[in-house]
C-alpha cells in the first residue's frame, strides 16, 4: 500500500516530528510504499497532491504551533482542498495523524488533531485518528535512541499500535500520551534546553529575559 | 493601544482603523515561520525573517486588546492569521509556569490585555465553531489574557458593518 506522510515540521534537520517519522517509516516500510513529503516546499505541492492521489493513506507528522497546525500545514490543506474541488475529486484516503508539542500535556494537541479531524469531515475522507505527544521537544535529549528510553515506553508502544492500525486501515480514537516522568522534571529539563541553547548562541540566561522596545 | 491583525483586503483595511489602533494585515509578502526558536535563543523577540511582521511580538507590549479578524477555516485561524500569530512566541519567555494545572510560558512583558477573535465563514459546522472557540481559549490562557471574546459572522462584510456601527456610537 502506498502511503503519504506529511512532514508538516518547516525543520530541515533535528526536527522532531522527522524522529517520529523516521520511527514510523521504519515500522511500516517493510510493507509498504512510504513517500515523505516535505509541506514547507511549497513549489512541490502540485506534485504531492498527484502522490496523494495515488495513496491510500495520508500520515500527517507535525509539530504544534501555538495551540494548533503551523500555518504551512493549514495553507497546504488549503489548497489541497481547492485542487480537489477544480478536479472534481473525491479521494479514497484514511488519514492519521501524529502532533507533538513542547508542553508536557500531550492533550495540549487536542485542537490541532480535531483541526486536522474537521479537515477530514470536510474534504470527505477517512479519519483513522490521531495521537498527541507531550513534551516531544525532550525527545532529542533522549538520544540516542529516544523510543527505548524509559519515558518513551507508552509512546514506543503505543506507535507499533498505530502502526498496525494503519496498516489495516482501521479507525480508533485520538489518544493523547504524557511522558513518564514527573511534571516537575520535564519543566526543569526543558527550561535547561533553554538555558543550553542560549548558551550556543552565547547569551547568558539574563539575555534570554530581554524586554526589547 | 489596540493591535488588530486581519486577513480582509484593503478595501475593508481603511475601514477597520480607529485612532490610534494598530493594523496589519495581508499584502502577501508574509514569509513563513521555520521553527528556529532564535527569537527566543539568539536576538530574544526579533524574529530572524525580515519583512513587515517580525516586529509584531514587540509591539504586543504596547497593546491592551489584542484583535483578531481571520477567516474560521477547519476550525482554525487561517494560514496568514496563523503566521503572525507563529511568529510572535517571542512575545512570552521560553521558560515554563504551570498555569490552569498545565504547563504553559511566563510573560515578558506586563501589559495586560483581552484576545478579541471575529471569525467569519458562510457554512461553518457547529463542531468547526466549537473547535475554534477551544483554540481561542487555549491561546487566552496561553498568553495569560485578561478575558477573551470569540464571535462568529458569515462575511468579512458583517464584521465591517458591526465595526461601523461600533465606531459611530
Ligand atoms: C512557533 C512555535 C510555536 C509553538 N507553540 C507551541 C505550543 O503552543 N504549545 C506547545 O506545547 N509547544 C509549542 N511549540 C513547541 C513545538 O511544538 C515543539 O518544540 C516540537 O517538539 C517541535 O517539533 P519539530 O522539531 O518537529 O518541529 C511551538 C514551537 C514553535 C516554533
Amino acid at each position: 500500500m502506498q502511503i503519504a506522510i506529511l512532514d508538516g515540521t518547516p525543520k530541515f534537520k533535528e526536527s522532531r516530528s522527522g524522529y517520529l517519522i523516521n520511527h514510523m517509516e521504519n515500522l511500516l516500510g517493510g510493507n509498504n510504499e512510504c513517500h515523505q513529503l516535505k509541506l514547507i516546499r511549497k513549489s512541490q505541492w502540485q506534485q504531492y497532491y498527484k502522490t496523494i492521489d495515488e495513496s491510500e493513506v495520508i500520515l500527517l507528522v507535525a509539530p504544534l504551533y501555538v495551540d494548533g497546525l503551523p500555518s504551512h500545514v493549514l495553507d497546504f490543506m488549503y489548497h489541497y482542498e481547492k485542487y480537489l474541488k477544480d478536479e472534481g475529486k473525491t479521494p479514497n484516503l484514511v488519514m492519521y495523524t501524529i502532533i507533538n508539542c513542547g508542553f508536557y500535556e500531550g492533550i495540549q494537541n487536542k485542537i490541532a488533531i480535531e483541526i486536522v479531524n474537521n479537515w477530514c469531515n470536510k474534504i470527505g475522507i477517512t479519519k483513522g485518528g490521531g495521537i498527541g505527544i507531550g513534551a516531544g521537544t525532550l525527545l532529542a535529549t533522549d538520544k540516542p535512541i529516544p523510543f527505548t528510553a524509559a519515558s518513551r515506553k507508552t509512546l514506543k508502544e503505543e506507535l507499533q499500535k498505530f502502526k498496525e492500525l494503519i496498516e489495516v486501515k482501521g479507525t480508533k480514537d485520538d489518544l493523547y500520551l504524557n511522558p513518564q516522568m514527573s511534571r516537575s522534571k520535564c519543566m526543569r529539563l526543558s527550561d535547561m534546553y533553554w538555558y543550553f541553547c542560549g548558551f550556543a548562541n552565547r547569551l547568558t540566561p539574563k539575555k534570554l529575559y530581554v524586554k526589547r522596545q | 493601544m489596540r493591535l488588530i491583525i486581519h486577513d480582509l483586503s484593503e478595501e475593508y483595511e481603511k475601514k477597520l482603523k480607529v485612532n490610534n489602533d494598530m493594523v496589519l494585515g495581508n499584502d502577501g509578502t508574509i514569509k513563513s515561520c521555520i521553527g528556529c526558536f532564535d527569537c527566543w535563543t539568539k536576538h530574544p523577540v526579533l524574529c530572524c525573517l525580515k519583512d513587515k511582521y517580525s516586529d509584531n511580538p514587540k509591539n504586543m507590549q504596547y497593546m491592551d486588546e489584542y484583535v483578531i479578524i481571520t477567516e474560521c477555516y477547519c476550525g482554525s485561524y487561517s494560514p496568514f492569521i496563523k503566521n503572525i500569530l507563529d511568529r510572535s512566541i517571542s512575545y512570552m519567555l521560553p521558560f515554563f509556569v504551570i498555569r490552569n494545572d498545565e504547563m504553559h510560558h511566563p510573560e515578558r512583558y506586563s501589559n495586560k490585555f483581552k484576545l478579541t477573535v471575529y471569525a467569519y465563514g458562510n457554512s461553518l459546522t457547529e463542531r468547526e465553531k466549537a473547535t475554534m472557540k477551544s483554540f481561542v481559549k487555549a491561546n487566552a490562557i496561553n498568553l495569560n489574557c485578561d478575558d477573551y471574546t470569540t464571535t462568529f459572522f458569515q462575511s468579512p462584510q458583517d464584521i465591517i458593518s458591526l465595526w461601523e456601527g461600533v465606531k459611530c456610537k
